[in-house]
């Protein structure tokens, strides 16, 4: 229990899916000028990464060690997360139209967000049961929309402020990201290897 | 601009339209690679080819692929490119691939190579998709060896370390070690350092295009086509 | 919670009206950042999976107390705490479901197999408790975008910049 925990907290904190292993960039520069749209996005990657990296360790497992089609990772493993993109959007739909309209946005701009496939690269390069696998994409995925949500809320104040016009807009978040990774580092201390 | 003019193709893909510096794609691979020069040149080297490579393929392909199938062909096709460059890697540039290690496969997620499939190669003849292919991923190796030679010089003192290593004893040549070893800033290595790197080197780009009377490109991504 | 609630605004068309109810469609492309940039996050023009068809999709009805026509464009607003409390039913709930059903299975028999179908079975669930949720939310009106204004001529997703 204690190895899973600390696993996890490794997974969130010390190496943080954006921070640490600068996975999932693109989202994080393009979807964190509003805190609410930073936080739908964290949590319907939340979701996706959970699922996927499910069915991602299934095939693994059970397709391509069992009949050594190791080199097919990439292409399965890309079409398993497109497919859980679309199964994310069919049941939501599902589940309520409503909350469909509003947490639909996000979804198709999750298949080409790096994180889904790194977490689940990661994960199987890391050789873990079933429990741990999806415990470590959970607890990346909780790291990654902490992030999102923390530099959502330094960018909200950032656009208060007056920016030399050269640095205006990227730059400057690039700026403040590198000083959240500064931070972040801190979390090393807790050395889970 | 002209669709078929060859001049701007490749200015755009280097320069102008420069991937990572004027539309803000593909900077995972920008940050995470760019430990030193030579790890940016070969990441870079290895996303033009599948860029490349791909481009012409969707262009060859393009009045067939219908707009429902659009982005899964499209990804297949990249993920295809992406698996033939792994195992090239993994079989003759063996140490490369060993430092590159994850971010190969996630070439398929780069944002890069799908927004130019998305707004060139679907719409311009196989020549032409090869050419933007090939160039907006030159210009992204420009970027990423920029970034990484800032953040080894500042960071360790040397550039192209390990060039010999990676890329056979012919480069041993370029390994420079430009600043004795006790007097880097070790934080331009890690994580921050990429941040601040990719960040100043934008504020570069976008001062020298303000000197050469071109108007500053503010928010992210802009299309060519 | 203690932090003031807020709306969030988008833009809406009027697509079709019959009688005291308008049918509207979202007109927000992506949220790639600047509106500018959407076009490179691989989606454009008409087909299935493109924006055309996801904005028809989430066509939503609305009352027309204001008497709206086909066409307009106009600002409707959501509670932020009320898509909270949306992705929260949508999303956490299954996946909660998902791993309380997976750490039973485990402890239990702590074989990789049964707690894949275990988990897999948790997810189920968790989807229905969210439906049964959902369908509590919006009865309660909590989750309906509600009129705010006519959006003015030259008003677009500005409410993204950056």
């Amino acid at each position: 229990m204690k190895d899973f925990v600390l696993m996890m907290i490794g997974a969130a904190l010390v190496n943080n899916v954006i921070l640490a292993r600068f996975l999932g960039l693109c989202s994080f520069m393009g979807v964190t000028t509003r805190i609410d749209t930073a936080a739908g996005m964290g949590l319907a990657t939340t979701f996706v990464i959970t699922v996927s990296s499910m069915a991602d360790w299934a095939v693994q497992h059970y397709l391509l060690d069992a009949y050594g089609l190791g080199y097919l990772r990439t292409v399965t493993f890309i079409l398993v997360i497109a497919s859980a993109v679309q199964f994310t959007e069919m049941t939501i739909k599902k589940v309520s139209p409503t909350l469909f309209q509003m947490l639909g946005i996000y979804l198709p701009l999750i298949t080409t967000n790096c994180a889904v496939l790194g977490v689940a690269l990661l994960l199987v390069e890391g050789h873990l049961s079933f429990i741990g696998a999806t415990l470590f994409a959970f607890a990346s995925s909780l790291g990654y929309s902490l992030v999102m949500v923390i530099f959502a809320g330094l960018r909200e104040r950032l656009a208060l402020v007056q920016v030399p016009r050269l640095f205006a807009g990227p730059p400057i978040a690039f700026i403040v990201a590198s000083l959240l990774a500064m931070a972040f580092m801190g979390f090393s201390g807790i050395s889970t290897g | 601009m002209s669709n078929n003019n060859y001049t701007t193709i490749v200015k755009d893909g280097l320069w102008d339209n420069n991937g990572v510096f004027s539309m803000l794609l593909g900077m995972c691979p920008a940050m995470a690679m760019t430990t030193s020069a030579t790890n940016g040149f070969g990441m870079g080297l290895a996303t033009a080819a599948v860029m490349a490579v791909s481009s012409f393929l969707v262009a060859v392909f393009r009045n067939r692929i219908t707009q429902e199938v659009r982005i899964p062909v499209y990804i297949l096709i990249v993920a295809a490119m992406v698996t033939l460059v792994d195992l090239a890697m993994n079989a003759w540039l063996h140490e490369l691939y060993k430092v590159l290690g994850l971010f190969i496969p996630l070439i398929v997620s780069n944002c890069l190579p799908l927004a130019r499939l998305e707004s060139f190669a679907a719409r311009q003849p196989a020549l032409p998709s090869l050419l933007d292919g090939l160039f907006m991923g030159l210009g992204f190796t420009l970027a990423l060896t920029a970034i990484g030679a800032v953040r080894e010089i500042v960071g360790a003192g040397t550039l192209f370390a390990d060039a010999s290593l990676l890329f056979g004893p012919a480069f041993k040549v370029i390994e420079l070690r430009l600043v004795p070893a006790d007097m880097g800033v070790l934080m331009m290595i890690l994580p921050p350092g990429g941040f601040l790197v990719t960040g100043l080197l934008v504020v570069v780009k976008r001062l020298l295009d303000l000197r050469a009377g071109k108007e500053i490109q503010m928010a992210g991504a802009h299309s060519v086509a | 919670m203690s932090a003031p609630s807020h709306t969030i605004e988008g833009i809406a068309r009027v697509v079709s009206v019959s009688g005291a109810v308008a049918w509207l469609e979202p007109e927000q492309t992506s949220s790639c950042g600047s509106c500018a940039s959407a076009a490179q996050c691989g989606a454009s023009a008409t087909g299935i999976g493109t924006i055309a068809s996801r904005n028809a999709a989430r066509r939503f009805p609305m009352d027309n107390g204001a008497g709206l026509g086909v066409g307009e464009r106009v600002v409707v607003g959501v509670d932020d705490r009320a898509l909270i409390k949306a992705s929260l039913t949508a999303y956490a709930l299954p996946l909660v479901a998902a791993f309380t059903a997976a750490g039973l299975a485990e402890s239990a028999w702590g074989n990789d197999l049964a707690t894949l179908a275990a988990m897999a079975a948790g997810l189920g669930a968790g989807l229905l408790a969210a439906h049964v949720g959902a369908r509590r939310l919006s009865a309660r009106g909590e989750l309906a975008p509600r009129f705010l204004r006519r959006a003015r001529p030259g008003e677009t997703c500005g409410t993204d910049r950056p």
